[in-house]
């Protein structure tokens, strides 16, 4: 009975089940690829996070330890690459002697390194000029004391007679912060501003230098070990990884039993990227389920529409004498035949896009993946064939024989109870509280093991999703009710003289049609809402990136070799939209040395997009304005102006170098606001000011910087740009690419484009699956009316009217409902994920030619159906008015 | 002479049925004329339903011609000269009683008061006390006399009524046939009516039989107006 009964549904009902089985294989590969997706992506995350940490470890060795047995104890605890000894030394200053003037620093820092230090971890000392062999000077350091490669510099030491070192190389050190950190701190304590003065002596001197002052001041100075170890066995997990990193490192302190501190930057990494690979599970959750939920709710609504004749084999089955248990089984077999079928459809598929068009990997270490996904989607269909199929046994043979099921007269529950109003006050209130106590989604405390996601924060969009659609189909089953008028007006030019009728029959159908708008706008919504927010976020990645480089492509110099030198060339390139030149300077606040950017209010923007989130007043334009107004005006960070307590309109009296001689000059601005970011500035403090002002009063009038706004992809100009300014002029070039790069933990090195381009190659079927089904689903179910028609004489033409009218009423009711709920979750999934964008965006970015594009598949998808309705039967007419 | 409103010339109609051929009928010869009330009558499956389609142009004879002389083809023969009654009431669900009977107004595209003419309709088959009832909320027999008013309501030609008495008692069946008769007289339509009620045959002038898919005799009954 088995092998006939499935025989029988693929012969009879084929086209059913394949419909069914297409939306399981619809969400069973959404789900497979989007847990792919993440899976890499967290992956992704901790190999870039792991490659750019140099050092992993830095550890400070306490009292007078033997630096060898803590050799020997960070050998036994990771497989060690690289082990330096790294010295410390505070000193009182700098001095240099040169052409009769005495140029003397603050107090600084001397390292001592051994001639292998930049062999052994390359990013920490960049050459710029002279060698590496020797004394090194930072610099900001070589530039306070007019240092070159040859000169002199007298160290001021703190307990002794200063000592003369020559200088063999100026250097920059792009991970200071990291490097001079106080290590044992807590984290926010540990990563204080780098010292202004630095200079690092080779270790044999440094200990003849600096060793005594080691044993008698060790407050003063200090011996670490700088290692890194062998990655192979961490996990790709992150947060597996940062936990697996923070073991070795409590093993190696057990080991040193208090005879060191470890500065753990690898799990300091690993513990930012950790949050980044949690926010990826909550875009996969935010993002990817709603478009999972909507084809397994079309899977649903085609099993739906055979309930009828469902329920019909089951009265015969228990006209029969069928037990429930048999009856289930054959109700069950239908429902394996479509979820396993779907499934397995589902994973091919999942596996082909990841394969050859993502570029994910898809092979037996992603099984699980796709085992999870294709066991929701057995489970889905299990569920829609199974529960209608229980309730079917609780009533008679009788019953269940009839045509259709007796329709309540009142409403139903959630609508009597309010539900959808219920709903969407709840998701405001938590919304509300979200977004006013500006509460973290992903919760990953920095230094501590465990981390964690709110799922809290879901219920906001899950509940405003839910409660629309609810409110849509009450407002709809209203309007069916209430807009006869409307209706007809909108109708009459598809209808014409049939409008009348047409509004009748779709006003009664009612229920049918609301269904159909619902899934219609459900389907489109999460189309929107992932569009704009992917869009939303990739435009803040390019903010991000560009804040970070400058501008599409940024040729830097320094005081000496400015770039504006070679802004002529630069702009003669193809591919120079614009070339701006930027001061970069560094100025003195009291004590504090800090950058200063010199622009030119009139024209940056040319070249880097002027954010209004960079500005605290939100307003990019009336800030420049301010600026060009006011010639000495200055924007100062956030930090200073709460440090110095700064109000608009004071004085603020900054030390620049000034001068042939570049001595520090006094030199007046006025506060006119405050900057929060600004292109190629730290994140800490920083000033920006008027490039004319600042030329005028310093006597100094080259660009440090030159920001270049691209025509061509920036790549490209970067490498014609580094051919025309070969590196020995001391210029250097960056492209946006490589800022993307360097931001690494954050999402942004996670391809976002991928999971645009996932979702929107999933929300296109998905949509165009709805509007099509429902359609074509609507219309076999009244397949019966479109005989009589036919019957009593009406024209294909004639047929259409009632076709098209109710095919554009639910295309284009759907279309419009769908793009404000998604536009409005797309808004709320921004503001509760304000944490995975930065700079958050000023406002949500609406991929217009996507949108366009998906609403013409639907309308393709419509028209599909409607014409596929309107063919010419093959049986005759006289066949379908006797199965009437 | 009365016009020949529909002839049929040796027309035959097989069907392929789960692979076996099924003659529907074979080798019929026959013409309704105008004013003619003629009864199909027959066992079930002896070809009256599909004689009845082929003169209401539902279908095509695989062999034979069928025509209709005294018709303007061009523009479609439902429901401007044919005016049809289904086996089963056959009513649109959505559409409300008096919707259901202005639809072949529309569909012809005559829209002058088509309510007035719809509402006339209903009282010949006297039922204009459920204009506004959807088919769900009325009876079968009932739905079956709606399905007869509004093969009247374009006032065709030609009459073709598919067992209309199927589900009406006696009484109703026969108030029905009168009223059916009666309008048939008053525009000069012809009738044709398929039924296994010998009571209704023999109000007709004509009954035809058939059998096996032939058309076996041609009787008068003699008794129509």
């Amino acid at each position: 009975m088995i092998k006939d009964w499935i025989f029988g549904l693929v012969r009879y009902r084929g086209k059913m089940l394949a419909a069914a089985a297409f939306g399981v294989a619809l969400a069973v590969s959404l789900l497979a690829v989007l847990g792919l997706f993440v899976a890499q992506s967290s992956s992704t995350m901790t190999a870039r996070a792991i490659s750019a940490v140099a050092p992993d470890w830095q550890v400070q060795l306490v009292g007078t330890v033997d630096p060898e047995q803590a050799l020997a104890a960070i050998n036994e605890t990771v497989p060690v690459t690289a082990l330096q000894v790294v010295d410390y030394a505070d000193v009182k200053a700098f001095t240099t002697h040169a052409t009769g003037t005495v140029q003397t620093t603050g107090t600084g820092k001397v390292v001592g390194i051994t001639s292998d230090y930049a062999r052994a971890f390359p990013r920490q000392i960049r050459l710029l000029a002279g060698s590496l062999d020797g004394v090194l000077v930072a610099q900001q350091t070589a530039a306070n004391l007019h240092a070159n490669p040859g000169d002199m510099i007298e160290i001021d030491r703190l307990a002794d007679t200063p000592i003369a070192v020559k200088v063999a190389g100026v250097i920059e050190m792009p991970n200071a912060d990291q490097f001079f950190q106080i290590i044992g701190a807590t984290p926010q304590v540990a990563l204080v501003a780098p010292p202004d003065n630095v200079v690092l002596i080779p270790e044999e001197q440094w200990r003849q230098a600096f060793g005594a002052q080691l044993e008698s001041m060790p407050q003063t100075a200090s011996r670490q070990l700088h290692t890194s170890f062998n990655h192979v066995s961490l996990p790709s997990n992150p947060v597996d990884a940062f936990v697996n990193v923070t073991g070795f490192a409590n093993s190696l302190l057990a080991k040193l039993a208090g005879e060191g501190v470890i500065a753990n930057n690898l799990a300091a990494r690993l513990d930012g990227v950790r949050q980044d690979s949690l926010f990826a599970r909550v875009l996969f959750l935010f993002l990817g389920v709603p478009g999972a939920v909507v084809a397994i709710l079309l899977t649903m609504l085609i099993v739906i529409s055979g309930n009828d004749r469902r329920r019909h084999d089951i009265s015969l089955l228990q006209l029969r004498g069928a037990t429930s248990t048999r009856t289930l089984v054959l109700t069950g077999l239908e429902a394996a035949l479509v979820g396993l079928t779907g499934a397995a459809m589902g994973v091919v598929a999942a596996w082909l896009i990841a394969d050859r068009l993502m570029e994910l990997p898809a092979g037996l270490a992603q099984s699980g993946w796709f085992l999870a996904a294709a066991g929701c989607g057995v489970l889905a269909a299990l569920c829609v064939f199974l529960v209608p199929a229980l309730l079917s046994l609780r009533r008679t043979a009788g019953q269940n024989a009839q045509q259709s099921l007796p329709v309540a007269d009142s409403d139903p529950a959630w609508k009597r109870l309010g539900l959808d109003f219920a709903l969407l006050v709840i998701a405001g209130l938590v919304f509300w509280q979200s977004s006013a106590t500006g509460y973290n989604v992903v919760a990953a405390p920095e230094g501590v093991a465990t981390a964690s996601v709110d799922y809290k924060a879901y219920i906001a969009p899950a509940f405003l999703w839910i409660g629309s659609a609810l409110l849509l189909m009450r407002c709809w089953s209203l309007f069916m009710k209430w807009g006869r008028a409307a209706l007809s007006l909108a109708l009459h030019p598809l209808a014409g003289i049939f409008t009348g009728v047409v509004v009748a029959a779709m006003r009664r159908d009612e229920g049918r049609i609301t269904k159909g708008v619902v899934l219609v706008a459900l389907a489109v919504s999460f189309a929107v809402s992932t569009a704009i927010f992917n869009t939303t976020y990739e435009h803040q990645s390019i903010v991000d990136a560009t804040l970070t480089n400058g501008a599409d492509v940024t040729v830097t110099g320094s005081l000496k070799v400015p770039a504006s030198a070679a802004l002529a060339r630069i702009k003669a390139l193809p591919g120079v939209a614009w070339a701006e030149p930027m001061q970069h300077r560094f100025t003195y606040v009291g004590n504090d040395l800090q950058d200063l950017y010199g622009i030119n209010a009139d024209s940056i923007s040319r070249a880097s997009e002027m954010s209004n989130a960079y500005f605290q007043n939100g307003d990019a334009n009336a800030t420049l304005a301010l600026m060009r107004k006011q010639r000495d005006g200055v924007l100062v960070s956030d930090e200073t102006v709460s440090d110095f307590q700064l109000k608009l309109g004071d004085t603020l009296n900054l030390r620049l170098q000034a001068g042939p001689d570049g001595t520090y000059q006094v030199v007046p601005f006025t506060f006119i606001g405050v900057v929060r970011e600004f292109p190629t500035a730290p994140r800490d403090s920083f000033l920006v000011a008027n490039a004319d002002y600042i030329s005028e009063k310093t006597g100094i009038s080259p660009a440090e910087v030159v920001l270049v706004k691209s025509t061509i992809p920036p790549l490209e100009l970067a490498a014609s740009l580094r051919t025309a300014l070969p590196k020995s002029e001391g210029l250097v070039v960056t492209d946006i690419g490589e800022a993307t790069h360097r931001i690494g933990s954050s999402l942004v090195a996670v391809d976002l484009h991928n999971l645009t381009r996932l979702e929107l190659l999933f929300a296109i079927p998905i949509v165009a699956g709805a509007l099509g089904l429902v359609f074509t689903l609507g219309v076999s179910e009244r397949r019966k009316t479109f005989a009589i028609l036919l019957a009593l004489g009406a024209s294909a033409r004639q047929l259409g009217a009632f076709l098209w009218s109710e095919a554009l009423l639910i295309y284009v009711a759907g279309m419009l409902a769908g793009f404000g709920l998604g536009a409005a979750l797309a808004w709320v999934l921004v503001k509760l994920m304000t944490q995975v964008f930065d700079p958050p965006p000023e406002s949500l970015y609406v991929p217009w030619a996507y949108l366009g594009l998906l609403a013409l598949v639907g309308l393709v998808a419509v028209a599909m159906s409607v014409l596929l309705q309107l063919r010419k039967p093959t049986e005759p007419l006289s066949f379908s008015v006797r199965n009437l | 002479m009365d016009k020949t409103l529909v002839s049929l010339e040796n027309v035959g109609r097989n069907f392929s049925l789960g692979g076996e051929l099924v003659i529907a009928l074979a080798d019929v010869t026959c013409q309704v004329k105008a004013g003619d009330r003629i009864a199909i009558m027959g066992p079930s499956g002896s070809g009256k339903s599909t004689l009845m389609a082929l003169m209401a142009q539902l279908d095509e004879p695989t062999s034979g011609s069928v025509t209709w002389p005294g018709m303007d083809t061009t523009r479609g023969l439902r429901p401007r000269h044919i005016g049809l009654a289904f086996q089963s009431a056959s009513l649109i669900p959505s559409l409300s009683v008096i919707e259901n009977i202005e639809m072949p107004l529309l569909i012809l595209g005559d829209v002058q008061n088509t309510k007035s003419r719809a509402l006339a309709a209903l009282d010949i088959v006297a039922l204009s006390g459920l204009a506004d009832r959807l088919p769900e909320e009325i009876s079968g027999g009932q739905a079956q006399r709606v399905g007869i008013a509004r093969a009247l309501v374009t006032y065709p030609e030609l009459i073709l009524a598919d067992e209309p008495t199927g589900q009406l008692d006696q009484a109703t069946a026969k108030l029905l046939v009168k009223a059916l008769l009666v309008h048939a007289r008053k525009t000069g339509a012809a009738l044709v009516i398929a039924t296994h009620d010998h009571a209704v045959a023999c109000q007709m002038k004509s009954i035809w039989h058939t059998e096996h898919g032939r058309l076996t005799t041609k009787q008068k009954a003699g008794v129509g107006p």
